[in-house]
């Protein structure tokens, strides 16, 4: 895993993302049932350099994670998709708010099963968890 | 139809024998020192909000008590016309009585503590609850009372059952008494309605017990009924959640969090007895809804 910091929800983020998926054994095991794609969409925040919302594509399969592609939200075919704004984002990745409870406040947005997303929360905030791991520079604070 | 002695001995007549048991008056529950420290509550923590949030909490259950009180009957006559069994006739019976124990309960609160009628309720009472807890409940069990013939009643049943016992019992209701006798026992207001709590939590238990064994029943002899099982809570679920984040006040009075990790956990225990997700529940997971 690179030790450098990259923005979030960059190609070279989402690349240290899919290392540190692949890298968790906690998720590895918790995520064993879960077996579809899953796009976190970031909303549009210019003032951050995100001139248009923008969507990580994870394609995830039984605890494995074997690709993380940048996409514009258009061009997203993931059957779930979770979307927020920057400052949601942010919360969840530094582990101060767990995703699940994001979708439980309103605060990020499912597209999706809803019944199988929370079937498998624990698989949802171990994958979130691992966002943690990925050096990332959080452009307001540069 | 007679009960048999497989009925006599099976898990449905064993938690129709533990409401005889456990029976419990509203009327016997202590409610002296609740008006005066509903008064404190209203003066010292306007800002807070906290008078309207136990209000909004104990007007969904109002409603909620009412509306399931209403919505019992045709499981009942549906059990009897599916020959289901006498010992689920039994249960339910127990689970009627209970119910309206429940609605009488919160009744009395309103008059003798709010000091206000239950119009009030419905103030408080927004599309999510309404939706989820009162219009949907009773169309689903307005379907169940018209069907006919075992093979249209049985998918109506697992639907009904998994609404009023997985969706409103098991995740709104018992996840609401859970969080509200908690944020009330930790600042050690209104005993009466904590006791209250704590005795109709005790009932909804059985009550999502018996949902639980009969939705692991049907789903066993029909696979089928799982994706009825699985729809009904994709259609019920944005409500759920709508239904707790209203409770996300900038002060809340119940931890949020752990209100919808209980709900959660509600979720995955009875969609885990329907065997969706794989996953079996222990004999132990059933009695520990049913014997708190």
């Amino acid at each position: 895993m690179s030790a450098v910091a990259h923005r979030p929800f960059t190609p070279e983020w989402a690349a240290a993302f899919q290392d540190a998926i692949e890298a968790d054994m906690t998720y590895r095991e918790l995520a064993a049932k879960w077996t579809w794609p899953v796009a976190l969409v970031l909303d549009a925040a210019p003032e951050l350099g995100y001139p248009d919302a923008v969507a990580v594509e994870l394609t995830l399969d039984r605890g494995r994670c074997h690709g993380a592609v940048i996409r514009h939200t258009d061009a997203v075919t993931a059957p779930f998709v979770l979307r927020a704004p920057y400052a949601t984002w942010k919360l969840v990745m530094r582990g101060e708010l767990d995703p699940l409870a994001g979708v439980t406040r309103g605060r990020i947005g499912v597209k999706g099963s809803l019944a199988t997303l929370m079937m498998h929360a624990r698989s949802a905030s171990a994958l979130c968890a691992c966002a943690r791991a990925v050096p990332t520079r959080f452009p307001d604070e540069s | 139809m007679p009960l048999t002695a497989a009925q006599f001995t099976s898990p449905y007549f064993s938690l129709y024998s533990k409401a005889k048991q456990l029976h419990w008056d509203p009327a016997d529950v202590d409610l002296s020192a609740d008006r005066a420290q509903w008064a404190m509550i209203k003066r010292e923590h306007a800002g807070e909000r906290y008078d309207e949030q136990i209000l909004r909490l104990t007007s969904l259950f109002y409603e909620g008590e009412e509306s399931v009180t209403r919505t019992l009957a045709p499981f009942c006559s549906a059990v009897s016309r599916a020959g289901l069994g006498v010992d689920k006739e039994l249960f339910l019976t127990t689970q009627l009585y209970e119910e309206a124990k429940h609605f009488d309960f919160f009744a009395r609160y309103f008059a003798e503590v709010f000091e206000v009628d239950g119009a009030i309720t419905r103030q408080y009472i927004t599309p999510a609850p309404q939706a989820v807890l009162i219009a949907d409940l009773e169309e689903v069990t307005e379907r169940l009372r018209r069907a006919e013939g075992r093979d249209r009643i049985i998918p109506v049943f697992a639907e009904s059952v998994t609404h009023y016992m997985g969706v409103v019992e098991a995740m709104l209701a018992r996840t609401g008494y859970v969080g509200a006798h908690d944020a009330l026992a930790t600042r050690g207001w209104l005993p009466g309605l904590q006791e209250g709590f704590r005795l109709v939590k005790r009932d909804e238990g059985r009550h999502v017990t018996f949902g639980m064994r009969c939705i692991a029943e049907l789903t066993a002899e029909r696979p089928e009924l799982r994706e009825v099982v699985s729809a009904t809570f994709e259609r019920h679920l944005p409500n759920v959640l709508a239904t707790v984040a209203e409770f996300d006040y900038p002060q809340p009075l119940v931890d949020i969090d752990k209100l919808s990790a209980y709900a959660l956990a509600q979720y995955q225990r009875f969609a885990a007895a329907a065997g969706l997700g794989g996953e079996v529940l222990s004999e132990a997971e059933y009695a520990e809804e049913g014997d708190r």
